[in-house]
């Protein structure tokens, strides 16, 4: 069962959920989907397991919970201004993440698939430009946050 | 007026907590909290213009006056980065 940590729903079935615990990719694909849709796109982004020839053994994740989920919601507002999309569900995993377990999921539907692809790129390099979640490797010999400076 | 500040990642291990409750005159702006915070812990900016601030949850340049109450977070670079960007500066003043 997924705890989940924040929820917010607006007038369409978007969701922003950002939890401490595994990820269901099928249910957020599942909470896009409809019959008006002609396209479903997910994106899973997925724990690595070296960095520039490190190993890696496990990720952690920390956020500034009310700020993320408020600017992912903005995000998903920009989006649906942007491209002609339907619905679109975020999951975002904080926490203690192992190699090769789901960090991100996000499923956006739109009637024809070229929206959905553009929209649901935009959406991925939005979280990563905007949103305050904070990576951090752990490798054998040490630890660092991941940080472009 | 009193300030609520919160540190995250690379940030609150550097400071070596996650909050600080600071008194600060009025009309203080952002970047004075900086000056306050370097005070007592050094080692928290060297490049305080490079820093990236939140007040109240909005990204805010460091110009920002501050009000009582207000909570001030500073946000390091984040995972996939380009916050240090220009495209980040543009993409803050949309949401300003």
């Amino acid at each position: 069962m997924i705890k989940i940590l924040n929820i917010h729903v607006n007038a369409m079935s978007n969701q922003v959920i950002i939890t401490s615990n595994k990820i269901s990719p099928e249910n957020v694909t599942q909470n896009v989907r409809s019959n008006s849709n002609g396209a479903v796109i997910t994106f899973l982004g997925t724990t690595r397991n070296e960095t520039k020839g490190r190993e890696v053994l496990r990720l952690e994740y920390e956020a500034y919970e009310p700020m993320a989920s408020q600017k992912i919601s903005e995000i998903i507002s920009e989006v649906q201004e942007k491209f002609s999309v339907s619905d679109i569900s975020i999951c975002h995993r904080i926490g203690t993440i192992e190699i090769g377990e789901i960090s991100l999921v996000v499923s956006v539907s739109s009637p024809h698939r070229k929206d959905s692809f553009k929209a649901c790129q935009y959406v991925v390099d939005r979280i990563k430009e905007i949103v305050p979640i904070w990576k951090k490797e752990i490798f054998v010999d040490g630890e660092e946050w991941v940080e472009s400076t | 007026m009193r300030i609520h500040v919160r540190f995250f990642a690379s940030h609150k291990e550097r400071i070596g907590c996650s909050n600080l409750l600071l008194e600060l005159s009025e009309g203080s702006k952002i970047i004075n909290l900086i000056e306050k915070i370097n005070q007592t812990n050094p080692g928290f900016s060297k490049k305080p213009e490079s820093l990236v601030a939140a007040v109240n949850q909005e990204y805010q340049d460091l110009n920002f006056v501050l009000r009582d109450n207000d909570e001030v977070a500073f946000i390091p670079p984040v995972s996939g980065g380009m916050i240090n960007d220009k495209n980040f500066k543009y993409s803050c003043k949309c949401h300003v």
